[in-house]
């Protein structure tokens, strides 16, 4: 049943490519303040539920409700929708030819028409929430990756979305820039962002995850509290799954760690 | 035999003046070329086949043919076909830009596609629309990007304004070359023309180079 705090909801959401079911009639939803991992093999439809979530890839039969509205075709409401949500990519995607500030106050500058002050007075904040105070004037090509990384954390947040959306956020970054990200990430979830995430990074969702789902091959497998999925997965392909990333959450691993 | 330099003396004003009618030419077409480049560019592009079907016509028949036949096309079959008489200059002001658009559009529809579809996809993951991507996102870098093209395009358009001499328009190859049959000094003029256009030529030439190296694109 609907519940008045959801923010995100599929229900029965079916997205194909050439024939093929990648999403295959998924119900999910998400709450506010809540935060979501999602696990699961590569191919499996991880990054399609996110991409349909805010409408980067049309869906092909289903709803999603987003803040109690159905999201609809119309391109007018699809960007008021994308406003709202804040979307993190694997490889960072910050635009190249524009300094760390100006990244993160475009959108707020042309979509929502702040004033100058407005918007780099919050992007100023946010690259301070992010560990990169005196970066702002600097161009993206010469950070490193968990910088770049983080800068496109504080891009999203600065549209104040009401979601965030990480599509394996540190699946680039090499070992040793994992952890700045899953901290500032980590970060956000205390101070109560609702947040899905697509990890395979057991212990982060071992750890800050409210729900841990397991998706294989465009459906919900399981879902339930990270203790019981980690600990004791009902279903044979989750055990199967989790087997391959469970020297990861017994903690042979350290926080922040290295590759798996 | 006996060449004689001094009589390019007396002929310098007029070669100059042809040199400026080419570089003038040149400058305008490529003003002109630009503007054109990126409509032809958005057309191309289009969602719409109205818009797409007559720029890929232009785009495709323009590209296949030579400079020389567009040129004489719109200087002796314009008026004929459609009872549009234009003068000399006007004719090859519009040849050239229209040759240079086409090229121009190719350019930038390369750096266009050059642009990682992921940069686009943050950019309306961020809320912005189409237009704002592109406006933003997309065409300043792949603008930038499409400079080096561009300077090679400047360079070969440079040389193509020759051919207007053939419809009479007084640039520098025209003028050069009327001096030649009124003096027959053909090798002193005909040496000059050469050495005007290399020292014209070349540092364009040069600066096209170094562009290609100042924009180089690593990823
Ligand atoms: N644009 C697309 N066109 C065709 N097939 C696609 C496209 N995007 C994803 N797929 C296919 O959909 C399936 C799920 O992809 P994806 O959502 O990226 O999985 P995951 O993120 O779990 O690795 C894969 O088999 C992939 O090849
Ligand atoms: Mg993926």
């Amino acid at each position: 049943m609907p519940r008045e705090d959801d923010v995100l909801e599929f229900r029965e959401v079916t997205k194909r490519f050439d024939q093929t079911n990648v999403l295959d009639r998924v119900d999910f939803r998400v709450c506010a303040g809540e935060v979501v991992c999602i696990v699961g093999p590569s191919g499996s439809g991880k990054s399609t539920l996110l991409r349909c979530a805010n409408a980067l890839e049309p869906i092909d039969s289903g709803t999603i409700v987003f803040n109690g509205r159905t999201v609809g075709r119309t391109k007018r409401k699809l960007y008021k929708v994308r406003q709202q949500m804040g979307m993190v990519f694997q490889n960072f995607e910050l635009f190249p030819h524009l300094t760390v500030l100006q990244n993160i106050v475009l959108a707020p500058r042309i979509v929502k028409g702040e004033t100058e002050s407005v918007a780099v007075g919050r992007a100023r904040n946010l690259l301070r929430r992010v560990g990169l105070d005196d970066f702002g004037n600097k161009y993206p090509g010469t950070l490193s990756g968990g910088q770049q990384q983080r800068v496109a954390i504080a891009r999203a947040l600065a549209m104040e979305p009401d979601i965030m959306l990480f599509d394996e956020p540190t699946s680039a970054l090499d070992p040793e820039r994992v952890g700045e990200v899953l901290a500032v990430m980590r970060d956000l979830a205390n101070q109560g962002t609702t947040m899905v995430v697509v990890t395979h990074e057991m212990e982060f969702a071992r750890s800050v995850a409210d729900r841990v789902v397991f998706f294989d091959r465009g459906h919900i497998v399981e879902s339930g509290t990270p203790e019981r999925i980690f600990t004791n997965p009902q279903q044979e392909r989750t055990r199967a799954f989790l087997s391959h990333h469970l020297s990861n959450v017994n903690g042979q691993r350290s926080f922040p760690g290295q590759a798996h | 035999m006996n060449f004689d330099w001094s009589a390019l003396w007396e002929s310098l004003p007029v070669l100059l003046a042809g040199v400026q009618t080419t570089i003038v030419l040149a400058f305008l077409a490529m003003l002109l070329g630009i503007p054109g480049g990126l409509l032809l560019c958005a057309g191309r592009r289009s969602r719409f086949r109205v818009l797409t079907l007559p720029a890929c016509i232009v785009i495709d028949g323009l590209r296949a043919t030579p400079v020389l036949l567009q040129l004489f096309w719109l200087f002796y079959v314009l008026p004929l076909a459609f009872d549009v008489q234009l003068s000399p200059y006007a004719t090859a002001l519009l040849a050239l830009a229209l040759n240079v658009s086409v090229f121009n559009a190719e350019i930038f529809r390369a750096g266009i596609n050059s642009i990682q579809r992921g940069q686009s996809n943050a950019a309306l993951a961020l809320g912005m629309s189409g237009t704002q991507v592109m406006r933003t996102v997309v065409l300043p870098q792949a603008l930038r990007r499409s400079i080096p093209a561009l300077a090679n395009i400047w360079v070969s358009l440079f040389k193509n304004t020759a051919l207007v001499s053939t419809i009479a328009v007084a640039d520098l190859a025209y003028v050069a070359l009327q001096l030649r049959t009124e003096t027959y000094k053909t090798v002193e003029i005909l040496t000059a023309m050469a050495l005007i256009y290399w020292l014209m030529g070349y540092p364009q030439a040069k600066l096209a180079d170094s562009l290609q190296n100042r924009y180089q694109v690593n990823e």
